[in-house]
């Protein structure tokens, strides 16, 4: 046992290293791609500027210089350190031109050439970005002892995570302050990652609809349902239901980190009149994603226009804080959408996820299909012992045992991780089978005793 | 009952493929695009 510690314990210091070596590269890598995007550029206290004569350049002593050839790829990226004495390359050039000739052995022209390489290759810095996240989630989550309940909840924050990353890996789009472009973006994605997020690789299905409803022939729109985007969503509910919020939501994501912020007695599990708003959702799906786009002759995404949080945090504020041209046009409605914004951070402290259980008008379309899924829960009546842990530890307020398909289910699994019985399961395959299965011993030991005891029988 | 349960996701799946079918037919695929490549002013709290 000691010796299993020992050797977790040189794993998570080796890989811990790597991570550092390969954040600090990737710090690097963002650095030179913002120099190569603006032309010049302070950063760490050296001068990172793209000329293309380095007499232009005009430098104090000791300023960082990159030059890029027009040509030349890899090994045209030379630094120099601006000083009569200390040459860190050694190099000759065409004045105007900036050829260089000579490689240098320097480690900076080595980084610099890497650099240069991501930033030619989009799909390469996307690549970096997703695996020193894994890393950092493997660093966070592996050989880390706790209770069942904790191990569910770290599994599918790393799952949130990386596919978060995943599906908006597009580095340059964030340092550019622009948006990815390819054949991609027609595929909608499951959750709710707006398409106008610098990363974002697909596309959002509540944008998506609301891009078909505003489509016009004159006054008159010419498309009367989504058929792409609901199907698609449809899709992902007919095989998953609201695994989807639980999992693959970036909006959802964000909610849960903010919900893991301490606020003492602040936090609320719920409140008079909670029941009654849950039904705002689909109120929201049908006025600001359905009837307004289709019906109001100003053709707007009218719920992107006024309300989504999530384009403004994953959208509005990368884009904003690095491209000047859109953020001189900010205005009335950058305000409006940025006090929702706040509003939603501050109540997603003290209650979890309040805009997944209020207001998002794609987690009511999948509420809806959250009993008509292939992948369901399944309670095992005869292993139940009715202590309700489950139902305790539910923080969409859901009594598993009495709805085992309900709609505010996210599917999160910590009911399934809390129960002391093994009476739940979640899965594809027929309630029989998995009865027998949800029977087993479970194979993670609980290090603490589970509560499940004689005065709670 | 396990009939209903295995049923109803299926027939959610076959409606899903034929609204994907006919989304595609109606060239909605190429509005998606068109809107998701280009910055939407009114997400970023601009338009
Ligand atoms: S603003 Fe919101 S709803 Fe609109 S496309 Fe972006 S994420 Fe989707
Ligand atoms: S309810 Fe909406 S925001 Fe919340 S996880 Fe589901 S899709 Fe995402
Ligand atoms: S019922 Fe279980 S799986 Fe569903 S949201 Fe509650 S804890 Fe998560």
């Amino acid at each position: 046992m000691a010796e299993n510690a020992k050797s977790i314990s040189i794993i998570r210091t080796i890989l811990s290293v790597v991570f550092g070596l390969l954040l600090v590269l990737f710090i690097f890598c963002c650095i030179f791609a913002k120099a190569q995007t603006d032309k010049s550029f302070r950063a760490f206290g050296a001068t990172f500027l793209v000329k293309n004569d380095i007499d232009e350049c005009n430098l104090p002593n000791g300023s960082l210089v990159f030059i890029k050839s027009g040509e030349a790829k890899a090994n045209s990226i030379v630094a120099y350190e601006h000083s009569n004495s200390i040459r860190l390359a050694e190099y000759s050039y065409v004045p105007g031109n900036a050829k260089i000739i000579g490689v240098a052995t320097s480690y900076i022209v080595v980084l610099g050439s890497i650099c240069d390489f991501f930033y030619n290759s989009a799909l390469a810095f996307g690549a970096f970005f997703v695996l020193l996240t894994a890393l950092l989630v493997f660093l966070l989550t592996y050989g880390r002892g706790g209770s069942r309940l904790r191990l569910q909840t770290r599994k599918r924050i790393s799952i949130q995570t990386l596919w978060t990353v995943l599906t908006n890996s597009y580095v340059i789009g964030f340092i550019k302050g622009g948006i990815y472009q390819g054949k991609l973006k027609q595929l909608c994605l499951p959750g709710l990652n707006c398409y106008s997020c610098p990363g974002a690789l697909g596309a959002c299905p509540i944008g998506a609809m609301q891009a078909a409803l505003t489509q016009r022939s004159g006054n008159k729109p010419t498309n009367y349902f989504p058929f792409y985007a609901v199907g698609a969503v449809m899709l992902f509910g007919a095989i998953c239901g609201r695994l989807v919020c639980g999992f693959l939501c970036p909006f959802g994501w964000a909610q849960e980190l903010l919900h893991k912020i301490p606020a003492g007695k602040l936090k609320i599990n719920t409140f008079k009149g909670d029941k009654a708003l849950r039904y705002l959702k689909y109120a929201v799906l049908v006025v600001f994603v359905f009837a307004m786009p289709l019906f109001i002759t100003n053709a707007f995404p009218w719920f992107c226009k006024l309300i989504c949080p999530s384009g403004m945090l994953f959208g509005g504020i990368p884009l904003l804080s690095v491209n000047e041209g859109l953020r001189s046009a900010a205005g009335g409605f950058t305000i409006l959408k940025l006090s929702i914004l706040a509003v939603i951070i501050i109540a997603s402290i003290i209650i979890y996820r309040p805009f997944c259980k209020y207001i998002c008008p794609l987690g009511a379309i999948y509420s809806l299909l959250n009993k008509a899924s292939l992948y369901r829960a399944y309670v095992n009546e005869n292993a139940c012992t009715h202590c309700k842990r489950c139902a305790s530890v539910c923080k969409m307020g859901v009594d598993i045992t009495k709805t085992p398909n309900a709609p505010e289910c996210i599917r999160c699994g910590d009911c399934k991780a809390a129960c002391p019985s093994n009476a739940i399961c979640f899965s594809f395959a027929s309630k029989e089978k998995k009865e027998k299965k949800a029977n087993r011993t479970p194979k993670i030991h609980f290090t603490k005793k589970p509560i499940h005891t004689d005065s709670t029988k | 009952m396990k009939r209903r349960r295995i049923l109803l996701p299926i027939i959610v799946l076959l409606v899903s493929v034929a609204f994907i079918a006919i989304g595609i037919f109606r060239n909605e695929v190429a509005v998606v695009l068109k809107k998701a490549v280009m910055i939407c002013l009114e997400c970023i709290g601009i338009g």
